[in-house]
């Protein structure tokens, strides 16, 4: 019984100590250091619940106050919100702000730390993100799979893995933010580009005689009739110091256009010259304008830290397929010692977001690689100030369908490990602070989800993707044959 | 049963408890070993929220809790015996008539799958959830009361399919057999055969995955056989003993049980594959650091592939004796030095250890990442993540690090150590301490980065050398390396031999001699540090070589030198 006083003396002035009021604590001025990091951050009002936690606290408590008075507090060793209550909350401060004030249990003391806002915008964001969860392997693929996520809860969905699918699963693309348009490419032994439009999903094989390479980058036309494509030979090599991982480069590259309705690839001399490698298409907003990169070729690896990519665009008809004569460059990067990569019209057709690096085009890998801004009316462009880690690398971004959202990917949280980070920008391309993307338990969802977020992609409704019938396909053998065609 | 026949089934049981423990603890050890080295058991609320929510999750969860305790051979050994005791006896007690037949049928399912046991990534889940199954159909057969027998039988197929997977079938075709009622047991194989078909519509696995088990091998391509005729013959065998009338003769038991240990023996030998356990503890040693128990297993039977050549090479190196005895074994071209992941038979984890203690850990995390890659169910290695924790604490990549270990320290056997590690982290300084990490840290390459290019791993090691003179591991490699590439002058451009204190070793005084002969007068004096015996051995060698001996005669005399390697690989 002595022996076990002590234990019981002890248990009791925890449970006294945990469970004391935090009007007793002391107001420490700082700024919470809360993973993950939604300080003053802009969130849409179907967010799901942006629960946090600070490591070094025992116990938290958090009280959030609307500017219309609407108050929520939650107490644990983490801050979770109920989401019905966040949701009541977020809406009834559409356009307004929410008070978040933090308190630490830390060494037998409450502390009050400075206070922070979230800013709930009047934006809307569209339902959902699909993504890739790749390891971060180089050679292998393990668990593979495109998984779908309902921004409004933390409900994510496997659409399609390597559970089921003997095949390494490559990028996805949808119609902008629509997934009823989809192009997929799997490699492998029963690999091809599987597309699903009106409904349909069907096997291709996209490699022909006339191009270098099975379809890589894919866009969507915004009409569906036609998608770009990249064709690249691709390699990757390690670098051998700690600060670098990897790099993947092209030894060639060209870009073709896919015609849905007559089963034909389309190109021109100018986006399949021996002289430059030319990959990463994306359409404009209206269709009439494709966007690429371009590089003058060089010698690897001897000169793979001056192999730079121009930001390029050329005319194209979609009435026709026809494409126009000129190509202009929108951003001569190559002389000024950057390179650009993933071009992004957003939909709005006023602004394209690209990744600018050193050098190369796969800029995930790339610490410096940063989200650029272009003004398409003025042909500026601007730095995304606040987006933006200047150690670790922000890439595969892409648009939300109104625009006023962007998802990208950083390796800001551990330098192997890509994230989702949402980010909301105003009418005049001004963006707030990027969040992380919410997890029921943030900490633990993070540290143990040891999968890379790869070509996270908006999609306004869930996607249509059966992975039975997308095998079956893939394994049935038979895949339609993409044409190539040198007169459109 | 009578006295006699008590006491033989029980010490049948006893020999499949004691022959099973020994051969997975011993000359199958490393078989049992490697089990462990496939997962990562987290003892989370997560990680088993993460499993039971699949087909079969509870019987999994189960096997992989226990599959952690093979971090012992001997006593993964011993949960194995168990698992198939256990089934043995639930088996047997779930035929109703116990005589010599039946009995020795009842030992045939735990054989069954115990030859799977032998392949190459079974898992324990398999035994867990047979031996669940059974006793759940155990359970069930014997409540009172026909009705509520069935109706409970019928409520726990989609029960038992979501804990223990599809042998749910077999406990539907065992209770079929025993309530000898054709419209319950129509029904009741219907409704079990739905299950998979219900969740195909559901979940996104193959609907021949969910049939077969989920869980129930690690490579979803090919999955043996072995466990569904295990499964039909305890039906079979429970049916047997239903059907079968009273007073027919039957044979004697000891008969009939020595003729099923006598088979059980070659299926089981005829399963396990030597050379994969060959291959397995090179792999496991040189994960665990036993540079010494590589070497003695080698000099006890001598390695055969590129991979386990690798593992030697490096505990020759870490021993001190890959210049003196790098060619008593067989050397096959630079992979047996450094393989790349497309060496045959090369292991991620020991290839990532390789280039760890060269000091190149960008090599070793890729390597590391591989291995992970490889794992057929997709699950985390315990084994992978400590040297991964270990790269990122020498990467300075504290973050990292602090996830890997934080996901060990969930472990029972890696918990400790990585404990003291997260201790490390939480100190500002302490990752600074000097310890084996700082010295990998100092040791690192960091001059102008360059790609990585196998074929010219040389460069790579010169440059690690030409920064850390001291990096013996690295000029012992890039010497071997010069010599197994047959880059005589390069070896001896880099060979340090007036800086050895002691004798040089025999592979680079053999290296060195045989330079000297193809470049020099034989008038010239040899240098001190080349003894004469290797001198004198260099000219019978010349002498045999120009005469033509048989390659064989030149093997046994002069298969552990370099000039044999030189000449005849």
């Amino acid at each position: 019984m002595r022996a076990r006083f002590p234990l019981l003396v002890l248990t009791l002035l925890t449970v006294l100590s945990c469970g004391r009021d935090v009007s007793d604590s002391v107001y420490s001025g700082r700024s919470p250091r809360i993973f993950p990091d939604y300080r003053d951050v802009t969130v849409p009002a179907t967010i799901a619940p942006l629960n946090f936690s600070i490591d070094k606290a025992e116990r938290l408590a958090v009280t959030l106050t609307g500017d219309d008075g609407t108050v929520l507090y939650v107490r644990g060793s983490m801050a979770r919100f109920p989401q019905r209550a966040w949701r009541k909350l977020l809406r009834a401060n559409t356009g307004a702000s929410i008070l978040v004030d933090t308190y630490e249990f830390v060494d037998g003391q409450w502390f009050q730390d400075a206070p922070f806002h979230i800013y709930v915008s009047e934006d809307t964001i569209d339902y959902g993100l699909a993504y890739r969860l790749i390891l971060p392997s180089y050679e292998g693929m393990g668990k593979l799979g495109i998984y779908e996520r309902d921004l409004s809860s933390f409900r994510q969905k496997e659409l399609i893995s390597t559970e089921e699918v003997n095949g390494c699963l490559n990028c996805h693309s949808f119609n902008q933010c629509d997934p009823k348009d989809l192009s997929l490419h799997v490699r492998g032994a029963n690999g091809a580009t599987l597309i699903r439009q009106h409904a349909k999903l069907k096997a291709f094989n996209t490699k022909t005689d006339s191009t270098i390479s099975s379809c890589v980058y894919p866009y969507w036309h915004p009409s569906g009739d036609y998608i770009a494509y990249s064709t690249n030979t691709t390699r990757q090599g390690f670098y051998q110091r700690a600060e670098n991982v990897l790099e993947v480069f092209d030894y060639a590259s060209d870009i073709v256009v896919y015609d849905i309705r007559n089963n034909r690839l389309l190109s021109c001399p100018q986006l399949k010259s021996d002289g430059a490698w030319e990959t990463f298409p994306a359409f404009s907003p209206d269709g009439r304008t494709l966007y690429f990169c371009s590089a003058e070729p060089r010698a690897i690896p001897k000169q793979l830290n001056a192999i730079r990519y121009n930001l390029c665009r050329i005319a194209f008809d979609p009435e026709n397929g026809r494409f126009g004569d000129q190509v202009d460059t929108l951003v001569l990067a190559a002389p000024r010692g950057f390179s650009v990569s993933f071009p992004r019209p957003s939909f709005d057709g006023k602004y394209l977001m690209y990744t600018a690096s050193s050098f190369g085009n796969f800029t995930i890998w790339h610490n410096d690689a940063d989200l650029l801004l272009l003004d398409l009316a003025t042909g500026k462009t601007r730095d995304l100030q606040g987006v933006n880690n200047p150690d670790a690398a922000e890439s595969y971004h892409n648009w939300s369908s109104n625009s006023r959202w962007f998802v990208f990917g950083s390796r800001r949280d551990d330098r192997i490990h890509t994230r989702a980070y949402l980010c909301h920008i105003d009418a005049d391309g001004v963006p707030a602070k990027p969040f992380m993307l919410p997890q029921k338990n943030p900490r633990e969802y993070y540290d143990t989800m040891l999968r890379s977020f790869n070509i996270p992609e908006f999609v306004t409704e869930p996607v249509p993707l059966n992975s039975h019938k997308a095998w079956r396909l893939l394994k049935r053998g038979k895949k339609a044959q993409f044409q190539y065609s040198t007169n459109p | 049963m009578n006295r006699l026949q008590r006491v033989i089934d029980w010490s049948a049981s006893l020999l499949l408890f004691a022959s099973v423990t020994l051969y997975f603890s011993v000359p199958y050890g490393f078989h049992t070993l490697n089990l462990e080295q496939l997962q990562l058991f987290e003892g989370t609320l997560t990680y088993f929220a993460e499993i039971v929510t699949r087909p079969g999750g509870f019987a999994d969860y189960l096997g992989r809790f226990l599959t952690q305790f093979f971090y012992q051979a001997w006593s993964g050994a011993f949960i194995l015996a168990g698992l198939l005791v256990l089934i043995r006896w639930l088996v047997w007690l779930l035929c109703s008539r116990k005589d010599a037949l039946t009995g020795s049928l009842s030992f045939v399912p735990s054989i069954l799958l115990g030859m799977v046991m032998c392949y190459r990534f079974p898992t324990v889940s398999l035994l867990t959830s047979f031996s669940l199954m059974l006793a759940a159909a155990l359970a069930v057969s014997r409540m009172a009361g026909t009705k509520s027998r069935r109706i409970v039988a019928l409520v726990l197929i989609p029960v038992l399919y979501l804990l223990l997977g599809s042998f749910s079938i077999v406990f539907a075709a065992i209770l079929a057999v025993k309530e000898r009622n054709k419209v319950f047991g129509g029904t009741i194989l219907v409704l079990a055969l739905l299950c998979p078909l219900v969740a195909w519509m559901i979940l996104p696995y193959p609907l021949g995955r969910l049939f077969y088990g989920l869980n129930y091998y690690k490579v979803h391509i090919l999955m043996p056989v072995w466990p569904w005729i295990a499964a039909l013959v305890t039906a079979a065998a429970i049916a047997f003993a239903e059907s079968r009338t009273a007073g027919r003769t039957v044979p004697a038991w000891p008969i009939t049980y020595g003729i099923l240990f006598v088979l059980a023996v070659p299926a089981v030998l005829l399963c396990s594959s030597r050379n994969d356990e060959q291959s397995l503890k090179y792999n496991i040693l040189a994960g665990k650091r036993a540079w010494n128990r590589i070497v003695t297993e080698a000099t006890r039977k001598a390695p055969k592939t590129y991979g386990e050549t690798a593992c030697l090479n490096l505990a020759l190196c870490k021993t001190g004796h890959l210049g003196s005895h790098m060619f008593d074994f067989l050397q096959d071209g630079p992979e047996t030095l450094l393989p790349n992941e497309n060496t045959p038979h090369h292991d991620g984890l020991s290839t990532a250890e390789i280039f760890y203690q060269l000091g190149m850990v960008n090599n070793a995390r890729r390597h590391c990442f591989e291995a992970l890659n490889v794992i057929p169910d997709y699950q985390n290695s315990a084994a992978v993540f400590k040297l991964l924790a270990e790269i990122s604490l020498v990467n300075e990549n504290f973050e990292m690090a602090r996830k890997y270990l934080t996901s060990l320290s969930h472990t029972l056997f890696y918990r400790k150590w990585a404990k003291e590690q997260l201790a490390l982290l939480k100190d500002p300084a302490g990752p600074f301490v000097r310890n084996e990490y700082t010295e990998k840290r100092f040791e690192r390459y960091k001059g102008e980065d360059y790609i990585f290019d196998y074929n010219h791993a040389d460069v790579s090691l010169r440059q690690l050398l030409s920064e850390h003179p001291g990096n013996l591991t690295a000029l012992n490699y890039l010497l071997a390396w010069y010599l197994l590439q047959k880059d005589l002058g390069a070896f001896v451009a880099t060979c340090p031999f007036e800086g050895f204190t002691t004798a040089v070793p025999k592979a680079w005084q053999e290296g060195f001699l045989l330079d000297w002969n193809q470049s020099r007068f034989s008038s010239e004096e040899l240098p001190d540090f080349i003894t004469p015996a290797n001198a004198a051995h260099l000219e019978d060698f010349s002498r045999d070589f120009n005469a033509n001996v048989p390659l064989a005669t030149m093997q046994q005399r002069y298969g552990d030198t370099y000039w044999f390697y030189y000449f005849f690989k």
